[in-house]
């Protein structure tokens, strides 16, 4: 799954639209039963071996507190160099051009970047820093 | 020309150089230097300025000539090698390193190297101070013995006889080498997986040789990252006798066993418990000079650090000969911290109660001193050598001293587990921390106080539910229990499990950012059938 960079991986969740850099994900796979981690957080779902890798399954829905995850789903695997992490979504809408200047309204919730308007709605793009240390800080406590 | 391919090179040789010039300037003033050493002295500082000039580091090359220069004086016997002296050099290679540092991280600082410098050229010996130490001489003296024992095994630093024969590979590869290596064993594994349901002859037998040709090339991967102790005890010499100048003791450091090899993983994980021992044994173990004569002991304290095979493990112990611990005194004042209760208390036996130090919030230091009474703690040692896959053992007597005794895997990338299973989880505890494995009879199991405890080598040890601790339901059904015994803050305990899978050999892998910060969990692996377990971090599970 190859796209030149400025561009957004949109998916769904909860019948709303989020959207990642496609920079920051490195694949998309099919959800596989991850093996659940003791004492961790519900949104923590497991971990599963991707090529050799372990990869923690981030259940996105329960994280943002709207629900939880489909499981027919898909599995964003996101970039090493952000995390060791994939997000659980509930499906893979497809890849926008990010234009020049879009929607600058700051979002109430933290964990949003920013929203950009395309076509009939508006995506919400995702700040992932912010996710992997709130996930971070939880698991330390 | 493009010099920076040779910068890295530069880099890690001339800290070498370094380490060297350190250590051998401490053996120079505590061994009233043979020439040898005052030679090897001289040539690293030599060596040194050829590569700094080579790549145009003036102000590196400058010092080191200046360094070479005094250590000249001395070898022509114009000046004696004093503590003066090796205060003098002590500084220009501190100085040294952080230049070197400077360059490690492209900063372009200016250090000030014109007053050390000036010293170092104008360096004449104080005097009336030459020979200072009552009893026995530490500093000064003329070289005398040239042929002691010392020196014959002391090896050269000089390796440029073997040079063609070795080449040098970025760390990065070798880490590389060993995660290859490691997804061939769990590969192999699942192969094997395979094999059984096929039941194919031919198969079996390829698998077989797979087997043994990885067990070469995992000997072979695991020899090529091991590095000698020496990388980093050549600094300890120079931790101690700064400690111990500065809390006005005198002690003999010997380290023995520089040869020994280890993996550099773990090697580099153990410079910090090591120097936290180190200190502690100056500054709590030793007594000063004057009770040192009141018991009638040699005023110079001695602390001996050493490095031993044993099978698959390697053994560090250091040890000292000063004041030793009290297992009454280290009870009476975890018990006053309310860290055990006082029936427990009773209980313990004198080496639990040595573990005790290694309990957070536990530090018998009368007061505060700002060397080792504050900050990282032995818990926080004992803690750092079970995450390396190792264990701390404490042994003491009164008046006589004490001996940290620390076993370590050779290698850290590739463990043995025992398998056990707790509900539906598979999870992997190192064998290092299993002390033994125990399938109790229920009838065996009694109450003491709220703890239920059963007898183990004539000790009540409690029993926890892992099951508990982790969250995870409990299934103990069965009328055997199967438990582990392990230690768990300084105390043994039985630690009960659903199942016991069986022993393994795995691959560690990282859980990486950001489940690396949860605590108990020390990694994980791919077994071979596919199924994800998790390695459990015995020592900080609770």
């Amino acid at each position: 799954m190859k796209a030149s960079s400025r561009g957004l991986l949109v998916f769904t969740l909860q019948g709303e639209r989020y959207g990642l850099s496609l920079q920051d994900v490195l694949e998309v796979i099919d959800p596989s039963r991850p093996v659940p981690v003791p004492r961790a957080p519900e949104f923590i779902r497991g971990v599963i071996n991707v090529h050799g890798s372990l990869v923690t399954i981030l259940d996105l829905a329960r994280l943002l507190a709207c629900g939880e995850a489909a499981p027919a789903g898909k599995f964003l695997v996101l970039d090493r160099r952000i995390a060791n992490l994939a997000l659980w979504v509930d499906s893979v809408e497809g890849f926008v051009a990010e234009e020049g200047e879009l929607g600058t309204d700051s979002p109430a919730d933290e964990l949003i970047a920013r929203e950009v308007r395309s076509g009939t709605g508006t995506i919400r793009i995702l700040a992932l820093d912010r996710i992997v240390n709130r996930v971070e800080e939880t698991l330390k406590r | 020309m493009d010099m920076s391919p040779y910068r890295d090179l530069f880099i890690s040789e001339s800290r070498e150089h370094l380490r060297a010039v350190s250590e051998l300037i401490v053996k120079v003033e505590q061994e009233a230097g043979s020439r040898k050493d005052m030679d090897a002295l001289f040539r690293a500082a030599h060596s040194l300025k050829g590569m700094a000039a080579s790549m145009g580091y003036g102000e590196i090359a400058e010092l080191s000539h200046r360094i070479e220069d005094l250590m000249d004086r001395v070898r022509k016997e114009e000046l004696v090698f004093d503590a003066g002296i090796a205060d003098l050099l002590l500084e220009g290679a501190d100085l040294l390193e952080v230049m070197i540092t400077d360059v490690a991280n492209e900063v372009q600082a200016v250090r000030d190297i014109g007053d050390l410098v000036q010293r170092l050229v104008a360096y004449r010996p104080a005097t009336g101070t030459a020979g200072t130490a009552d009893g026995g001489d530490v500093a000064g003296g003329a070289p005398s013995d040239r042929q002691s024992p010392a020196d014959l095994l002391h090896g050269e630093p000089d390796r440029h006889g073997d040079a063609s024969q070795t080449v040098r590979v970025r760390t990065e590869v070798l880490d590389h080498l060993i995660n290859i290596t490691g997804e061939l064993i769990t590969n192999k594994h699942r192969l094997m997986t395979v094999g059984k349901e096929l039941a194919s002859q031919p198969l079996d037998e390829a698998t077989v040789e797979l087997s043994r040709l990885l067990r070469d090339l995992h000997t072979e991967v695991l020899l090529v990252r091991l590095i000698p102790f020496s990388t980093i005890a050549d600094r300890f010499p120079r931790v101690v006798r700064d400690l111990a100048k500065k809390v006005g003791k005198e002690v003999v450091f010997e380290v023995d066993g520089k040869g020994i090899e280890l993996d550099r993983g773990i090697l580099e994980g153990l410079s910090d418990p090591l120097t936290h021992i180190l200190r502690n044994a100056v500054d709590h173990g030793l007594e000063l000079p004057d009770e040192r004569r009141a018991c009638g002991k040699p005023l110079h304290g001695r602390i001996r650090l050493a490095a031993r095979r044993e099978k698959d493990q390697v053994v560090v112990v250091v040890e000292d000969d000063g004041r030793g611990m009290d297992p009454a005194l280290l009870i009476a004042s975890a018990i006053e911290k309310r860290l055990v209760s006082p029936e427990a208390g009773r209980l313990m036996s004198a080496r639990e109660a040595f573990m005790l130090t290694c309990i957070p919030g536990f530090s018998t230091a009368r007061e505060v001193t700002d060397v080792s009474g504050r900050g990282v703690g032995m818990d926080a040692v004992r803690s750092t050598i079970q995450t390396l896959g190792g264990n701390l053992t404490i042994e003491s007597e009164l008046g006589k001293g004490s001996r940290f005794i620390l076993r370590l895997p050779l290698t850290i990338a590739i463990i043995n587990v025992l398998l056990v299973r707790l509900a539906r989880v598979a999870l992997a505890i190192p064998i290092t921390s299993v002390q033994r494995t125990v399938e109790l009879r229920r009838d065996l199991i009694y109450s003491r106080g709220k703890q239920k405890v059963f007898d183990f080598d004539g000790e009540a040890l409690p029993l926890l539910s892992l099951n508990r601790i982790l969250g995870l339901p409990h299934s103990h059904a069965g009328e055997l229990l199967p438990l582990f015994v392990s230690e768990l803050k300084g105390r043994r305990v039985g630690l009960v499990v659903d199942e016991f899978i069986g022993q393994q050999e795995i691959f560690v892998k990282p859980l990486g950012r950001p489940l690396a910060s949860m605590k108990g969990l020390g990694g994980g692996a791919v077994l071979g059938n596919g199924e994800v377990v998790f390695i459990l971090d015995v020592a900080n599970v609770l």
